[in-house]
């Protein structure tokens, strides 16, 4: 199985980085949006995408993928937690799951169950 | 001039007041003076006077002037003594009445005391002239309907129209000089009429431009507010980003390490790990709280209404919380009214923020082995929940409680907290309108204390 993680902070990349490899998932890191669409492949099963990202929108990166890949899984993996941000996140309906961080171990094992 | 001093002249008229000038003016010109108040008191004088002149006033009460001049007239013994009506004038009528009457002239009220003077030298000095012999000329005049009979001498109709003349022309040249005095004020008055308005004119232009410049400088401020509120807006979502990002490092990792992902860790190594965890939890906390403070202190903070269901709020921080009871052997159990409505109209997220607020405290300070109860109730109006947390700690004491619901307050500063939690829940229960407060010791209980808060239910509508 194979993932990929668009976070331009490189500490939170390896944090999920390793707990996915922990669970034998392949992953793929990209510290950009457009690095991120330039890495997109049919084979991947999900897209850890932050919001805040240095060039494009992470919501803007989550729409193209689903543009091109409609059945791949897109999950949010933000430090916007403010009420009116995540609500935003939820509506726009772009995103599978949202993942705040900081990061809750269970809250990603719960977001991964759900993936399987 | 001849000096009259031993002519006596008899004035009558009913008005003291009349009476008293008239008489000054006379008696400044040494004329002798005997004054009547009437008719009557007149002709009762005639005889002891004999007065060379009578002046009276017609219309007076009871008997009036003219009656009066007809009555001396009338009789041989006066006939000969000149009577001078003084009057107003103010109707032709009364010209004909007096000539009726055989009165000799007339006098207007208005007409000044120097005339007067020359008109008494003129009547003394023809009497001396004509007396005895006067050719009598009877004739009737018409006038508005009426018939007059004027038996007089020439002299006489001459003298009264003489008298009108001269009172009209008199009356006419006070009249051109009233007319003047008001066309000058008139004309001043419009010029002060137009420098008013001018005035006025001045006034709101300068003051409409005043309230423009105002308005221009409020929008302006209206704009920068927007603007301040914008970017405070923008700087607390920065913030909280920026702070959640190393956060997420810290808090991650030591989550990994704890779960001894990669090998077990050594007692040390466990329990700085936990450190680690506590620290940023706590940060975790303080960052969260002092986001809903500078929410609050933008009056940014909102309620978002939904139904909302209490019980099940209630069952959940049950749920949340056993765990951790278990392991300090704290009895932990809800008391819920079985009238509690199933929803209610509320802010979920911020009604859990509360309770969870209070129940943490409460595991707080509850030793091992004591007891927390969360309980629910309804008022019998059925108008407001009221939902409380009940400890044995080692309660509130009196001092504190008033402080206890500002922010940065701890009873204690050794025990963990950000000292804005009870601050953050007055403001969220104030926002619908509810009341939050602490009794220690709880009611019939020695120890401990109970946090309380209320949420309005609103009235049936639907």
């Amino acid at each position: 199985m194979k993932m990929l993680i668009v976070d331009d902070d490189a500490k939170s990349i390896t944090l999920l980085e390793d707990l996915l490899r922990l669970r034998n998932v392949e992953t793929l890191k990209a510290s950009s949006g457009r690095d991120a669409l330039a890495m997109l492949t049919p084979d991947l099963k999900c897209c850890f995408v932050d919001i805040r990202l240095p060039d494009i929108s992470g919501s803007v990166v989550a729409r193209k993928i689903r543009e091109k890949y409609s059945t791949m899984c897109v999950v949010a993996y933000t430090a916007s937690v403010l009420s009116d941000e995540k609500d935003e996140l939820i509506r726009s309906n772009l995103f599978d799951a949202v993942l705040l961080k900081p990061l809750k171990l269970e809250e990603f094992e719960k977001v991964m169950t759900a993936l399987e | 001039m001849e000096q009259l001093q031993n002519k006596k002249i008899l004035i009558v008229d009913d008005s003291p007041m009349q009476l008293q000038q008239l008489r000054n003016h006379l008696e400044k010109h040494n004329y002798d003076v005997a004054a009547a108040s009437g008719v009557v008191e007149a002709l009762g004088m005639m005889e002891q006077v004999t007065p060379a002149i009578v002046i009276s006033d017609i219309i007076m009460q009871g008997i009036d002037g003219f009656e009066l001049c007809r009555r001396i007239k009338s009789d041989s013994r006066y006939k000969s003594i000149p009577v001078v009506l003084y009057t107003v004038l103010a109707d032709p009528r009364d010209v004909l009445h007096g000539l009726e009457c055989g009165a000799d002239n007339f006098m207007a009220k208005s007409y000044g005391e120097e005339n007067l003077v020359v008109m008494i030298e003129q009547l003394l000095a023809r009497k001396e002239d004509d007396s005895g012999s006067i050719p009598v000329q009877g004739f009737e005049i018409n006038f508005n309907g009426e018939t007059y009979f004027i038996t007089s001498t020439t002299q006489r109709s001459i003298d009264f129209l003489l008298s009108t003349y001269e009172v009209a022309v008199q009356m006419n040249r006070k009249l051109i000089k009233t007319q003047d005095d008001l066309k000058r004020v008139n004309s001043y008055m419009e010029g002060e009429v137009h420098r008013y308005r001018r005035h006025l004119e001045k006034l709101v232009e300068d003051r409409t431009e005043q309230i423009h410049l105002l308005n221009d400088q409020l929008l302006g401020l209206a704009e920068e507010a927007r603007q301040a509120s914008r970017a405070k807006s923008e700087f607390i979502a920065n913030m909280s980003h920026e702070l959640r990002t190393p956060l997420n490092s810290i808090l991650g990792f030591a989550q990994v390490l704890e779960a001894e992902y990669y090998g077990a860790l050594g007692d040390k190594q466990k329990e700085y790990t936990g450190y680690i965890l506590e620290a940023g939890q706590h940060l975790l906390s303080l960052i969260n709280d002092i986001l809903d403070l500078s929410k609050i202190e933008a009056g940014s903070m909102e309620l978002s209404l939904a139904k909302v269901n209490i019980p099940g709020i209630l069952e959940h921080a049950m749920i949340l919380l056993k765990e951790k009871a278990t392991a300090h052997s704290i009895r932990f159990n809800l008391e819920a009214s079985p009238r509690m409505p199933a929803a209610i109209e509320g802010d979920e997220r911020k009604i859990k923020q509360v309770i969870f607020n209070l129940l943490s405290n409460a595991f707080k300070f509850t030793p091992d082995n004591g007891e927390i109860v969360l309980s629910a109730l309804v008022d019998s109006g059925a108008t407001r929940i009221e939902i409380s947390v009940t400890d044995t700690g080692m309660g509130i004491p009196e001092q504190y409680r008033e402080k206890l619901f500002t922010p940065f307050t701890q009873v204690d500063s050794s025990m963990s907290g950000t000292g804005l939690g009870l601050y953050l829940c007055k403001k969220m229960v104030n926002l619908w309108g509810g009341k939050i407060g602490v009794v220690s010791p709880p009611e019939g209980a020695s120890r401990g204390c109970r946090f309380y808060f209320t949420i309005p239910i609103p009235g049936e509508q639907q």
